[in-house]
């Protein structure tokens, strides 16, 4: 089931699926990993994904450990252990030539982990951050890492990464992919010629083309993302024509609750930053939140005055303001639905 | 640039804040986890901030760096003026109505309310701006709130002792002077016609005037002497050399216990030094249980002692064992504003004693 929402749902993303699915290989430090073990040691690999970072301009490979779990299975001790399996995983994997021969015949990607948790009765709703707080240590145990699970007892060596997908961030995920897609029937969203925004900042400029940029992980799993497309063009059924549907511009699907107007405010001076807050460009954010602030709307507008207050803009800068399509979409629970799962498990 | 908006940090600024020593291992792995990833222990400090600062940040992620950054600013020393003036409070509600007009019309976030007691609030959030230093610590957000009351017949306007509040105060005495009253007189508490010893005794009064607090022990005591007047002991005296020594000292101050009872202090005091800024502790009169509340009073202006403020600085809790806390807790709001009265009202009391003691001589003599 995991399976299955990872690969639909990336694939929007521009990921890559590398085709080896559930292949385990040979562990190479199992002095390190698993000492007391008398058979040979093998890592499992549920499926890894890649994709290229504008920023660093070199291939992520992502290597995912898919997790399917009921909302009574999502725990502190089962997502711990599962990082840990990743941690040494992705450990092994960099050193490992069958690791590399199957997922990186280049050689140049780099390698982290990306614990992939699907909730798949949807039944959950805490916060996921909670099950990786610090588990209370003695007093006789110091030292500051003592405070975390995840630097503290997780055997990532320097340099290595674990992403976590949790439910939320595979419902935020989903609603985007869905969300896009009612707005390509609507005729206002390309797609497939959409592609994600990567600003030249100072320390990191974006490289490559465009149109080929994915979402990198961070930005999924980031306060917002940035979507480019260029004009709509559709076809239209009666003129038998091509026929433009929607200007060119940007969507920012936002997965903040708007509790205060600085919270726009401050996206606005990002999006400024960024040299996407004028101009003829269409600007749409749209709200992906679990539980949107019920003043959201008001603060928007707030901080759309108090901005142009700050920076005594004119009536031209606020015209663009006050242009952008503001909305707050429902986010899905889950996509798939339990007679789906049904129809998964007969076909296997 | 506009002065008083919110900025977004750059990646540089992201960048060169992460590498920052104020910011702890632990500040960073939580920041990582926010954005759902896990980092490990021995990846350099530089290799992360490099990752973090090309992220897509947010309000939240840019206040957890700032707060990291903020020394916690210090509570400021409140002042007040009294004005006597055929104003009443429908004059000043209307003048704090045009102020705060005024500063909505900048950048600053104001309001005014009414008090059940009818006293008006004026409510000020303003940015203070220090540009000499990092985007995450270049604007402080500072509140101030100014009160103005009626007691006893004259209007005390109360407020934390910064430039911004005094523009304010201008302000509202301006307007109104303008619409009003061109005869208003505002009172102040200051020293400037009084002399050193005069000066001192202001505040050795004052320790013991606080309604209901009785003087613990005084912890602190800045004296100064003024330059101008050091030249003219030394010329009068001669005979001590200092000046030919190159040796002038202008302010000193004394720190431990019992500071006020040392010969240290009674040789400032004897050399025409006299105090500027006391901080002292006091015990609530007959409660032998009491908690220890500090105090500090002072003339922001010593070399003409002028500019009187004051601060109730918090208090040690008493403990079981009879001891008290060694650390110093906060006031609540309530306790903050009615000690802080109570400090003013004992340096009113201390004035008055004074001028009573200067009639007395003058009849006198």
């Amino acid at each position: 089931m995991a399976k299955h929402v990872s690969k639909n749902v990336f694939k929007w993303f521009k990921w890559e699926l590398i085709p080896q699915y559930d292949q385990n290989f040979d562990c190479t430090k199992q002095e390190k990993h698993a000492p007391t073990k008398k058979q040979e040691h093998t890592h499992p690999v549920d499926v890894v994904f890649k994709y290229n970072d504008p920023y660093l301009d070199h291939s992520v490979l992502l290597n995912t450990d898919l997790k399917s779990y009921s909302k009574a299975s999502i725990t502190s001790p089962n997502i711990r252990s599962a990082l840990k399996s990743l941690a040494q995983t992705i450990d092994c994997a960099r050193v490992s030539e069958e690791w590399r021969e199957r997922y990186d015949t280049t050689g140049t990607a780099e390698i982290r982990g990306l614990l992939f948790v699907y909730n798949h009765d949807a039944e959950w709703d805490r916060d996921f951050s909670n099950l990786l707080l610090p588990i209370k240590k003695k007093k006789d145990e110091e030292g500051e890492d003592a405070r975390g699970l995840t630097a503290n007892s997780l055997p990532l060596e320097a340099g290595q990464l674990i992403h976590i997908v949790e439910p939320r961030t595979i419902a935020y995920m989903t609603t985007i992919v869905a969300d896009a897609q009612r707005l390509h029937t609507e005729g206002s969203f390309p797609s497939t010629n959409y592609y994600f925004f990567y600003p030249d900042l100072k320390l990191h400029k974006a490289r490559g083309d465009k149109y080929g940029h994915p979402a990198t992980i961070e930005m999924i799993c980031g306060p917002f993302l940035i979507l480019e497309h260029d004009q709509i063009t559709k076809y239209d059924e009666v003129s038998k024509e091509p026929k433009v549907t929607f200007q060119a511009g940007f969507v920012v699907f936002y997965n903040r609750p708007g509790n205060s107007h600085l919270e726009f405010m401050y996206l606005f001076d990002v999006l400024s930053s960024y040299q996407i807050l004028a101009g003829s460009n269409k600007l749409r954010i749209r709200v992906a939140h679990p539980s949107p602030n019920k003043n959201i709307r008001n603060n928007f507008m707030r901080a759309i005055d108090m901005y142009i207050h700050d920076w005594g803009f004119d009536e031209y800068k606020r015209e663009y303001l006050t242009s952008i399509e503001f909305e707050i979409i429902e986010i899905q629970k889950s996509s798939f639905s339990k007679e789906e799962l049904g129809w998964e498990r007969k076909r296997k | 640039m506009k002065v008083g908006s919110i900025y977004s940090a750059s990646d540089k600024a992201l960048f060169d804040a992460l590498n920052q020593s104020t910011v702890t291992a632990a500040d960073v792995r939580q920041l990582f986890l926010t954005h759902g990833v896990i980092i490990s222990k021995s990846t350099s400090r530089k290799e992360l901030a490099a990752h973090f600062s090309r992220l897509a940040h947010d309000y939240d992620d840019f206040q957890a760096l700032a707060k990291l950054f903020d020394t916690g600013h210090r509570r400021e020393r409140l002042a007040s003026i009294r004005v006597t003036s055929t104003a009443v409070m429908e004059n000043y509600e209307a003048a704090a109505h045009e102020i705060v007009k005024q500063l909505t019309g900048n950048t600053d976030a104001a309001n005014v309310s009414k008090n059940d007691d009818g006293s008006i609030k004026i409510m000020v959030r303003y940015k203070a701006f220090h540009f000499n230093k990092s985007e995450f610590r270049q604007v402080e957000t500072r509140d101030a709130t100014i009160t103005i009351e009626q007691e006893g017949g004259v209007t005390v306007i109360r407020g934390p002792q910064n430039e911004k509040v005094d523009e304010i105060c201008r302000s509202i005495l301006a307007n109104i002077r303008e619409n009003i009253d061109d005869k208003l007189d505002v009172s102040e508490i200051n020293l400037e016609n009084y002399s050193p010893q005069q000066r001192t005794d202001f505040f050795i009064n004052l320790i013991n005037l606080v309604n209901r607090y009785k003087k613990y022990d005084v912890t602190d005591v800045f004296v100064f002497k003024p330059k101008a007047q050091l030249d003219e002991d030394d010329s009068d005296d001669g005979d001590e050399g200092d000046v030919n020594l190159g040796v002038r000292i202008t302010r000193a101050m004394l720190k431990g216990e019992g500071v006020l009872a040392s010969q240290e202090m009674k040789n400032f005091i004897s050399r025409g030094f006299y105090i500027s800024k006391i901080i002292w502790q006091a015990k609530r009169h007959n409660e032998f249980d009491s908690d220890i509340y500090e105090f500090e009073a002072q003339f922001s202006e010593p070399e003409t002692c002028t500019r009187f403020s004051y601060l109730a600085r918090g208090h040690y809790k008493y403990q079981e064992d009879m001891t008290h806390s060694k650390t110093r807790t906060q006031l609540t709001a309530n306790e903050d504003v009615e000690l802080s009265k109570a400090i003013e009202a004992a340096a009113r009391a201390s004035l008055d004693k004074l001028q009573d003691n200067s009639a007395m001589e003058a009849k006198n003599g």
